[in-house]
């Protein structure tokens, strides 16, 4: 049983509403969800496809996307929804510097839309934020804590950043009871989107080829595995009635900063290809060199600790992606 | 040395786009630039009020005067390509802390949003050198210090309002960063700032709820004022003051790229800081007016939010900046101008001549005070 797995908390009969639930943390928190009793009704984006996971139960699809209002208050005045989970956004880095309106229109304006439409309801319902521990910018030194300030260097870091910020207005303006996690990078079985770094070396390793890396491979990361993630955002969302709780912002990571090299090491180690040395790229990366967020917060307040380690992370992951290939005939 | 030596005379035969320029910051920095020569291309909504400082300029014939809400992307990429300006001051946004408790998503969207499309068709128009955004000094965490907030310490509103211009400073500094400007699709440099300041007082002004315009309609319709905070205290201002920041932070973008694309303070002249009260007797006393007299009923204890100051040593020790007019010289020009503007407003021009000889005024004390901006 993963953490992601334990029963109770009160979920049985309430109505939960995931936005980004085509994503793969979404599929997984939607199933953990149901098997505490909740009904989940999960926002796809029109024309996207479900990632394709048998193990996870089927949520009722809503169509919609987030940048259009109507479609979010049309499901809170269909649906008595008690807790929201935000995911939906564009959360990957790299086109989100290409498209910077783009970034912002979805992760800023459609945070403001969900929050908006929740406000609408008569018994506004509770949201968990999902976020990233990418605000705070370039590492300074220490390990990155709640209290230091957001500093983002890039726009899908300042999309995310002023997410945040609209939150922290909704939760003192209107006493919204809302939360927010600050996630590491987060891996596991039913992530396909190959520019990530761990389903893009995975697809590499099996493929038998060497993998392209953008640097030279020296950026720290910390990462996290997927169930570990699932369980922090339950873990919230169970506190969220709790008398000042609202507006609690809390990272969740492994608190282990692993190079990116160090990685894609450890992927071609696993798959049994180690003879396959990547291959660096030059240039600057646009991008933050160093991430290291500090946990502490969550132990203290939550009691939450990652229960699973990178390698074993890998492992399963790799397992996924290999029956994949078999069942898709992907190669 | 003619006024078009002020601001180290790069404003003259420059083109500069004013978002906002209807409003009554954004039309006395339109008139302003008009003034110094620049051509004015100017992009808003319809004047917010009526009366108001636009008409009673006669600026729609004096600027390229085009309607546009700045949520609208497309059309404002149409402007940017069409008119190619130099420099851009962005002024648009939805400007009020209480329409944006009863409005939060509006204002998130025309102060956020407003300011993403700004800066990215900025971004992506070749012509554009230098943008100034104009935020607010609600930027900052207001922690209950009693002394100024300075550009480093932290941001974040907690109301609508407050948060929507923290986010926008977000934006802002992304755009401004190398590194996304070097990586971004369509990579080129351009110097981008933001001008942090807070309420400003001068002749024009007629929004609801502001004490100025509140204390102008009073005397002019001869009834009471009533006053629910007399001993609040806060941070006066002229509008000529921060305009002439916001100018010189564009025209120093313009001279000398690198040199100051960061946030900058422009806050009123340090003191002691002037209760509302004392504020409504010093314009009485400059503008009698046997119909009017203060009436307080006081707001129960702890409604208001202690308000913040902010600190502008950085513009003064590095721009050539600071403020000129202390609040005794900033009510006369201001109740000169509503005195003169009279019943109506002053619509249709009637106006124009007053505000610029206000202009030039505070040029000239400028100029006798060393100021470095002024010629």
């Amino acid at each position: 049983m993963t953490a992601g797995d334990r029963p109770g908390g009160g979920w049985a009969g309430r109505t939960v509403l995931i936005t980004g639930c085509s994503g793969f943390l979404g599929g997984w928190l939607a199933r953990a969800l149901e098997l505490r009793g909740a009904r989940v009704l999960g926002l796809v984006q029109p024309g996207k496809t479900v990632v394709h996971e048998p193990d996870k139960v089927a949520f009722e699809p809503v169509v919609g996307d987030v940048r259009d209002i109507a479609t979010l208050a049309a499901v809170f005045r269909d649906h008595a929804v008690s807790v929201v989970f935000h995911l939906a956004a564009l959360a990957v880095p790299s086109l989100s510097r290409g498209d910077p309106l783009r970034a912002f229109e979805v992760n800023t304006r459609g945070t403001w839309n969900l929050l908006e439409a929740a406000r609408g309801t008569a018994s506004m319902p509770q949201v968990v934020l999902v976020s990233t521990d990418s605000v705070y910018g370039e590492s300074k030194g220490p390990p990155f804590t709640e209290t230091m300030a957001m500093a983002p260097e890039f726009p899908y870091e300042a999309s995310k950043a002023c997410a945040e910020i609209t939150a922290r207005c909704y939760v003192a303006t209107y006493g919204m009871q809302l939360a927010i996690a600050r996630f590491c990078n987060v891996y596991g079985p039913g992530d396909t989107t190959s520019s990530r770094l761990i389903v893009s070396a995975i697809d590499a390793a099996l493929g038998g080829r060497r993998m392209l890396l953008h640097g030279d491979g020296s950026s720290m990361r910390n990462y996290l595995y997927v169930d570990d993630a699932v369980a922090a955002l339950i873990d919230l969302a169970e506190r969220l009635s709790q008398p000042d709780f609202a507006g609690t912002v809390i990272n969740f990571c492994d608190e282990m900063s692993y190079s990116v090299m160090d990685v894609v090491g450890r992927v071609f180690e696993q798959t049994g290809e180690a003879a396959l040395s990547p291959i660096l790229g030059t240039g600057a990366l646009a991008e933050i060199s160093i991430k290291l967020a500090s946990a502490a917060k969550a132990r203290a307040v939550l009691g939450w600790r990652p229960a699973v380690s990178l390698d074993e992370g890998l492992r399963r992951t790799i397992a996924w992606h290999r029956e994949r290939m078999g069942r898709d005939g992907v190669a | 040395m003619s006024r078009r030596g002020d601001f180290g005379g790069e404003y003259e035969g420059c083109r500069v786009l004013v978002t906002g320029h209807t409003g009554f910051k954004g039309s006395w920095l339109a008139l302003w630039l008009r003034w110094l020569g620049a051509e004015v291309v100017g992009v808003a909504l319809e004047p917010p009020t009526t009366p108001n400082h636009f008409e009673a300029c006669g600026l729609a014939d004096d600027v390229v005067d085009l309607r546009l809400d700045i949520r609208d992307y497309a059309a404002l990429r149409q402007v940017f390509e069409r008119h190619r300006p130099q420099v851009v001051f962005h002024l648009a946004a939805q400007p009020l802390v209480g329409a944006g408790y009863a409005e939060p998503r509006e204002t998130f969207e025309v102060n956020v949003m407003g300011t993403v499309n700004v800066l990215e068709a900025a971004r992506l128009c070749a012509s554009v050198r230098s943008v100034v955004v104009v935020t607010s000094d609600k930027v900052y965490r207001n922690v209950g210090w009693e002394w100024g907030y300075r550009e480093t310490d932290a941001l974040g509103g907690h109301e609508p309002y407050g948060g929507s211009k923290a986010a926008a400073e977000l934006v802002t500094e992304v755009y401004r960063q190398r590194g996304f400007q070097d990586n971004a699709a369509g990579a080129r440099a351009l110097s981008i700032a933001s001008a942090r300041a807070g309420n400003v007082i001068g002749g024009g002004d007629w929004a609801e709820g502001r004490i100025v315009p509140d204390f102008v309609r009073a005397v002019l319709a001869g009834r009471d004022l009533v006053l629910r905070n007399p001993d609040a205290t806060r941070p006066w201002q002229h509008v000529l003051d921060c305009l002439a920041g916001y100018l010189q932070l564009g025209a120093r973008m313009q001279a000398a790229p690198g040199s100051c694309e960061a946030a900058w303070n422009f806050g009123p002249t340090a003191g002691v800081p002037m209760p509302v009260g004392r504020l409504v007797g010093e314009m009485l006393a400059l503008w009698p007016a046997p119909g009017t007299k203060l009436v307080v009923t006081p707001d129960p204890p702890g409604k208001e939010a202690h308000l913040l100051g902010v600190d502008s040593s950085r513009a003064t020790r590095h721009l050539g900046w600071r403020p000129c007019w202390d609040v005794s010289s900033a009510l006369r020009a201001t109740v000169d101008w509503y005195r003169v503007a009279g019943g109506d407003g002053g619509r249709g021009g009637a106006m124009r001549a007053t505000s610029l000889a206000q202009i030039a005024a505070y040029r000239d004390a400028a100029r006798a005070a060393g100021i470095g901006w002024a010629a």
